[in-house]
């Protein structure tokens, strides 16, 4: 039997939200902010190969925010750069924070959950709401997939793939309603809470140090923000 | 052939109630539901977890070490190992199949049902699966499947079917003739992960006016292999020629080769069966299918509403209906009884009496020894 492996020790996960939220909401320095943002965030994603996520956030998410910022704030009502790039920098901190904490591997998924003290009805809703993101991700892909099979897509490229989008919706909306009613019978056949209140846990291993340095690092990030 | 005291094995041609014979069945004398797998495995895993361990975990929950060990046993003989870590939503068609039967057998209650899932698996798995049913004496396991002789057996019970059943009638069926084509695959392999080929130095020439059966076990690559056929994955190594020259299908996905998916829901977008035969282009031809594939009683309806039989039928009409040189069609027995399977192989003959050329991927040989294929082992 192997044990399970977390990134994060599901408690100090809840201490790294609670201690980086509020810090984050007390934050009134950029420099403050960006030195946790690179001491402490960018090394958890490096350690976790969870990088290249992360950039694609700051790419896509707080680059355009942070354009549309200096488009209100500096150029319409004259405000400067540093009083956006503070707000963005929160925000992108705020972000990160709740991102790593949300940034569960698939087999440690129950496990933390259960460490949580989360059971019954709750624990059943809140893992098929994980896994059912996952689900229709990949079902739409693969709707995307079937209609490039049929020869309906002319051309790949990006223009074509959103245009694809509504004529998704009735394959996918038809499988999300039989896969749900088949599902639920089957909970019900397989007596699903039983199952899940007889999880057996294992036991736990976790990075120690990386554990220590981000709990260390965001109480001295609270601290000095307060 | 020899029984299996504990299973039931039910029989009969589509629309003879088999389903319903067994859903009717699934109570035990305690008014307990049976445990019931149905024809899409994947909806019968649970839905919660994200890996097949833990899946696998979440089912062996509350059981006995006689079960635990000889699902074990099961599942490492049919390689599941390596596939420990990987999404459950990530596994081939039958590897779903297998998990969602191993993880059913799993619980703690001795009555299953399994409905037409056993047809996506290859001989050598089914062997181990019926293998471990008579390990475990105490479960009561009914199987309706349209297979089962296929699979060594005779059934404990045939269905008879209404005289109405929608017909497939290859008569009915007429084709477009097309130029010659062949491709040549050299030297070519994939891998969906840093670790592991799915293809390995593959190299082949198809040609049309040819039936090509591709097997192998259960993730051999067979699907991967109609996916790059079709254009729908990019190759990322190793070459293809059309007629002699570099010819790179990513770049015109479906447009030489057509592929119906095993999995038809995916592949219906229509809001009737009428527009997903390209009825509003080609009625006169859309009509002519609907007749063929037995969906003229259907042309109105909403395709997601038909049942599975027919929205298998209708996935592989639908394929048919934009003319292509080659056609590729994955599972296309699945559901089937043995006489639409034999209409299906002479349907796939005319394609290439005319001109085509036909891939199947098929763990289910018998339903094409009539006619002149070729067998390619992927294994």
């Amino acid at each position: 039997m192997k044990d399970v492996f977390y990134s994060i020790h599901p408690y100090t996960r809840i201490c790294f939200l609670a201690l980086g939220i509020t810090g984050t909401i007390f934050a009134n320095r950029i420099t403050i902010l960006s030195l946790y943002w690179l001491f402490t965030l960018i090394p958890f994603f490096v350690i976790n190969r969870k990088l290249v996520s992360h950039i694609k956030v700051l790419l896509f998410v707080f680059l355009p925010i942070y354009l549309s910022y200096i488009l209100i704030y500096v150029w319409a009502s004259k405000f400067g750069f540093d009083y956006v790039s503070f707000r963005v920098a929160k925000l992108m901190v705020f972000a990160t924070v709740i991102q790593i904490f949300f940034s569960f591997k698939s087999n440690e998924q129950i496990d933390t959950f259960l460490k949580w003290k989360f059971k019954g009805n709750l624990l059943l809703v809140i893992l098929g709401t994980f896994s059912v993101i996952d689900d229709i991700v990949k079902q739409s892909d693969k709707i995307v997939t079937a209609r490039y099979a049929r020869g309906f897509i002319k051309d790949r490229n990006i223009y074509n793939t959103i245009k694809q989008i509504p004529q998704t919706l009735v394959p996918l909306f038809a499988i999300a309603i039989r896969t749900s009613i088949e599902r639920s019978d089957s909970w019900e056949r397989k007596d699903m809470l039983s199952l899940l209140s007889n999880w057996e846990q294992k036991r736990y291993r976790t990075h120690y140090l990386s554990d220590i340095w981000i709990l260390i690092t965001t109480t001295l990030y609270l601290v000095i923000s307060l | 052939m020899v029984q299996i005291k504990n299973i039931e094995l039910i029989g009969g041609e589509n629309f003879s109630g088999r389903s319903a014979y067994l859903r009717e069945k699934n109570c035990d004398n305690n008014s307990r539901k049976r445990l019931f797998i149905g024809e899409i495995p994947s909806n019968y895993l649970s839905g919660l977890t994200t890996t097949v361990d833990n899946e696998i975990r979440l089912h062996r929950a509350n059981n006995n070490q006689q079960i635990i060990v000889e699902i074990d046993a099961l599942l490492k003989k049919c390689d599941f190992d390596k596939h420990l870590f990987k999404n459950s939503f990530n596994l081939s068609g039958g590897e779903q199949a297998l998990l969602a039967v191993a993880c059913h057998l799993l619980i703690d209650k001795d009555d299953l049902a399994i409905d037409t899932v056993l047809e996506q698996l290859s001989s050598s798995w089914i062997l181990h699966l019926f293998d471990t049913f008579r390990k475990l004496p105490h479960k009561k396991i009914m199987i309706s499947d349209n297979r089962i002789k296929s699979y060594g057996f005779e059934p404990d019970m045939i269905l008879q079917h209404n005289n109405d059943k929608p017909l497939i009638d290859s008569k009915k069926f007429q084709i477009n003739t097309s130029e010659d084509i062949n491709f040549l695959l050299d030297d070519i392999s994939f891998s969906y992960s840093r670790f592991q080929n799915v293809l390995t130095n593959f190299t082949y020439e198809f040609e049309t006016g040819k039936i090509y059966l591709l097997n192998g076990k259960n993730g051999a690559g067979k699907t991967t292999l109609a996916k790059i056929l079709s254009g729908v994955l990019k190759l990322k190594h190793g070459k293809i020629y059309k007629n002699g020259l570099i010819y790179v299908p990513y770049s015109y996905p479906g447009k030489i080769v057509g592929y119906s998916f095993q999995d038809p829901d995916e592949q219906l977008f229509a809001n009737t069966v009428f527009r997903e035969l390209n009825g509003n282009v080609d009625s006169l031809k859309a009509n002519m299918l609907a007749k063929s594939f037995g969906l003229s009683d259907f042309m109105e309806e909403h395709p997601q509403d038909l049942p599975f039989v027919l929205r298998k039928r209708l996935a592989i009409a639908a394929t048919l209906s934009i003319d292509r040189s080659f056609y590729i069609f994955d599972e296309p027995t699945l559901g089937q009884d043995d006489n639409t399977s034999k209409e299906l192989a002479k349907i796939f003959h005319k394609l290439t009496t005319g001109g085509k050329g036909v891939i199947i991927i098929s763990h289910f040989k018998e339903f094409i020894l009539e006619y002149d294929s070729i067998d390619i082992n992927l294994s």
